[in-house]
Order: structure tokens, then sequence, then C-alpha cells
């Protein structure tokens, strides 16, 4: 479960958009890399024993950067809410599939699309935004929040 | 300019290029400076998009920013607002001023020296320019049109411009090596105009025909050989390697059927494995990824992508762009790491601010 200092630690990077999300992993303590991972898998966190929380995140060097960044976030994720379930490393393919429950791995995903997409950011962008069509709309703020126009559609309710 | 780099690429900024230079390493980034030949991007309005891609693929270094003489012989349609501000780039006026403007515009821009083989390349208003924006500047020329490049040598010396890079280009073809001479005795003359500008020798075998080549080949890459040989004819520290990225040179569209082909770069040859009996990319691949001579190692993208296209992912090598991408990506990782064999297998690379 998230501690309350992780939580102020989540509240103080969200307030900033886009999210710095490799600044916001360091200081939950985590190592985070880029690796040349095979084709299908997106990213994986496991046990480390030169980081300060104990565990590394590696993502896939060659997806997209807005792929990154959620896959990212959804590592983050799995550290604040299933660190004990971790034991010698979560595997997360591109379907965001790995060996912890299909429930385990919702919960990282919601968590995840709210890091990377604050609510407090989504509604100042909707606002500011509102004279856009919803494509428009859906364009501009997934470039301002460094995410895909597809995660932000959905965010977004399309 | 180039001290502690390796390798000078030329480039178009066509779709393959970009995506092979986006998508390399960082450390491979950190040992080239590129020369790109800007043309209006795909269908984007504005020609400012054109130099966002460059600059989003080279990330914050510097690059050489010429322009794309093929292009401007297409005639663009004026009525679209790119294609009239690029052939506004062009104007000779105030020493290609709106062309100076632009380089002047973006920190990591550097000039490409305009008109070489025009009479009236006005080279003290270009010098004003280069003085002003104070990055260097590169001066290419083909071998067998050198125009104006020893008196601009000289006018660069009297003003004390040292951090200009010569670009010797030998073009595209197979007998790079009868270019050879020539280019030793340009670089020469260079070397004793000034001993501080560096040299760049550079040259393409890559091939534009494979018919008949069966279905895997070898091709050797000359480039290499042909800038050795001109190291061996002139004593010069500061002669560097450069090439066209295993691209071919643009051509007008000529209809013909597209044959599926994947090829992978080593230091000093292509290995490619051509569609027969109507392979798709995805059969092709998964002949590469069985073959003796694939390293599939290195943890570069253009090894990745072939690796996804064998195993049918959904992002993989559907089209020649694509294909040329990953051959251009391992290519340029290739030539960057030539002399830095430790350098070729990447690793991790820890993420601070980037994402």
């Amino acid at each position: 479960m998230i501690t309350d200092t992780q939580r102020s630690i989540l509240q103080r990077h969200l307030s900033e958009v886009p999210v710095k999300l490799g600044a916001l992993a360091s200081e939950l303590g985590l190592e985070v890399f880029k690796s040349p991972l095979r084709p299908g898998i997106s990213g994986l966190i496991e046990p480390s024993h030169s980081a300060p929380s104990g565990f590394r995140i590696k993502i896939n060097r060659h997806e997209s950067v807005e792929r990154q960044r959620f896959t990212l976030a959804h590592e983050i994720s799995h550290f604040l809410l299933h660190r004990e379930l971790i034991r010698n490393g979560v595997i997360d393919d591109t379907m965001y599939r790995s060996n912890l429950s299909s429930r385990h791995e919702i919960e990282a995903n919601k968590l995840a699309s709210k890091i990377v997409m604050p609510e407090a950011a989504v509604d100042m962008l909707r606002r500011k935004y509102s004279g856009h069509s919803f494509e428009e709309m859906t364009h501009l703020m997934a470039k301002d929040l460094r995410v895909s126009e597809p995660a932000m559609r959905i965010k977004l309710g399309g | 300019m180039l001290k502690g780099r390796e390798y000078v690429p030329l480039l178009y900024t066509r779709l393959a290029e970009i995506r092979a230079m986006r998508e390399l390493p960082e450390s491979s980034k950190n040992l080239m400076v590129p020369v790109f030949k800007l043309r209006p991007w795909l269908n984007s309005k504005e020609l400012d998009r054109a130099v966002e891609v460059v600059e989003e693929a080279v990330g914050n270094r510097l690059y050489g920013l010429d322009l794309d003489e093929f292009k401007l012989n297409l005639n663009p349609d004026p009525s679209k607002t790119a294609a009239t501000q690029f052939l506004q780039l062009f104007e000779k006026a105030e020493g290609y001023k709106n062309y100076y403007d632009l380089v002047a515009s973006g920190p990591n821009r550097v000039p490409v020296f305009r008109g070489i083989n025009d009479a009236d390349l006005e080279i003290e208003k270009q010098i004003e320019h280069i003085l002003h924006i104070d990055r260097g500047v590169f001066v290419r020329a083909k071998v067998g049109e050198p125009g104006s490049l020893l008196e601009i040598a000289r006018k660069l010396a009297e003003n004390d411009i040292d951090n200009a890079v010569f670009i010797i280009d030998c073009g595209w073809g197979r007998d790079l090596l009868v270019s050879a001479a020539l280019a030793s005795q340009f670089a020469q003359r260079l070397v004793n105009t000034s001993d501080k500008f560096e040299i760049v020798i550079a040259g393409s075998s890559f091939p534009d025909d494979f018919k008949g080549l069966g279905e895997r080949f070898t091709i050797p890459a000359i480039e290499r050989q042909l800038y050795f040989e001109v190291r061996r004819q002139v004593n010069f520290d500061a002669l560097y390697y450069g090439d066209w990225g295993s691209t071919r040179p643009p051509t007008d569209p000529i209809p013909m059927k597209h044959v599926p082909r994947i090829d992978t770069a080593r230091s000093t040859d292509w290995v490619c494995w051509r569609s027969e009996d109507d392979e798709t990319y995805v059969e092709v691949a998964q002949r590469v990824i069985t073959d003796p001579a694939w390293d599939g190692k290195l943890g570069i993208w253009g090894e990745y992508m072939v690796v996804a296209t064998a195993e049918e992912e959904a992002v993989r090598i559907k089209a020649p762009a694509m294909a040329a991408a990953v051959r251009v990506n391992i290519h340029l990782h290739q030539q960057a790491n030539f002399d830095n064999p430790g350098g070729l297998h990447v690793g991790d690379e820890a993420v601070g601010d980037d994402l």
C-alpha cells in the first residue's frame, strides 16, 4: 500500500505536467533503465541490491516515448501497490499482462493513468482547449501530457 | 568541430533516414555529426516541421543543415506554404540571408556553404553570415565538381575561420577507389591552405539494383577503403570518415514491382536477404534471424525490428521505407563505433529527466 511519504512525493510530482517520471521514480528510491528488451515485452520491475527502495525498473528502449512513459508509470504503480508480491520480478508484456493477476494489472493501469494524466491537469487542459473539436483537444492534450493519443482519448471518454 | 567524433553521415530528410537516426542509442549519436539535406517534411504545412523532426532525431547535438537541391529541381508546388518557404532558402539575395537566418535561429545548426558551383556565390557576404553565427561551417564538394572549393578555403583562412569542415564527396558507385587520387589531391591542397581545417572523405558503395543476386548475398562496403586510401596518401590528423549512410540518392518515382528485402549492416559489408517465391517480410525476417551472419545482440532498434518482424509483432517491417530505416540504423551504429568495438553492444541506459 502507498505510504504517507510516498503519497506526498506523488502529489508533489503530479502538480506539474508533463509529469517528470524519471525524477518521481528516483525520489521513490527506484532505479530506472531503458533496456534492450525483446519484442513483446514493455517493461519489468525486479529486486535490486543497489536501489534505495530495493527495486529497479527496466523499460523497453525500442518502444515509443509515450509508450515508455506509460510503462514506467505502470511499473511505478506495481511498486507502490504490489511490492510485497514482486518477489523475483514482474515482467509486463505489451498488453500489460504478467505473472500477477488481472486484478493487480488493472490496478496498476488505473494508477498509471492517474500518474501520467493527473486529474487536476486534465481538468485544466480541458478548459484551456474547450473551443477545439474533440480530436484537436485529444491531440493537444496528449502532446502537453506526453501520452499517446489513444490513451488520452480513453481518458477523455472518447 | 569534429574533434572527439568518429563519423559524418550525409543524409536526406527522408522517412528512413530520420527514423534510423532517431532510434540510435545516445552513445552512437555522440560519436557523429550528421549533415542533413533539408526538404519539406511529408505533408506538413510548414517547413519548420522538417527542421523539428531532424532535431528530435539528432537530439541536443550539432548537425549540418544543408538544403536538398533535388527537391528544388522537382519544382515544388508554390501554393503550399512549406514549398514556398523552402524555395526562399535558395534565394541568393544578401548572401543567402534567408538560409543563414534559418540556421542562426536554432542553436545546434551549422551552416553549409551555398552555391559552391555558382559563378556569383558571394563568398564575402556568406563569410559575414558565418562569422555572425559563429558555429563554423561545412563546405561540401563533389570530387569531380569542386567548384570554388579552394577559393572558399583561402577566404575562410584569411578570415581566421578555423572551425571549417570540408566534405569531399566521391558520390555513389562501386568504383569509388578510382576517386581516391583526386580526393587525396584536394585534401592535400586544403591542408596546405590551413592545417586547422577538418576534412571528411565520403562516398557510398551501396548498390541500387539487386536483381539476380539471389535470396541471400553479401555486398562489400568500399567507402572505408576509400577513406583508408586517402588517409594513407594524406598524412593528416583531422581527416574523418563520412558516407551516405547506406542510402541511395533520390530519384524520380519509377513504377516497379516491389520485392521485400531486409538488409543488415556490418562494419565492412552489408548482408541482404531478398524475397524469393513471393516470401513476405515476415518470412524473410525469419530467414534472417536463423542465419549464421545474424548477430542479434547489438541491442539496437534495427535488430529489434527484424526480430519483431519475424515474430509478427504489430509494429514491424511492412514496407521498403521501414526496411531501409532498419538497415540505415544498423549501418550508422556500426560506422560510429568502427574504431570502438566495445561500444557496439548497447546495454542499459539510466533514465533521467528525459522521461
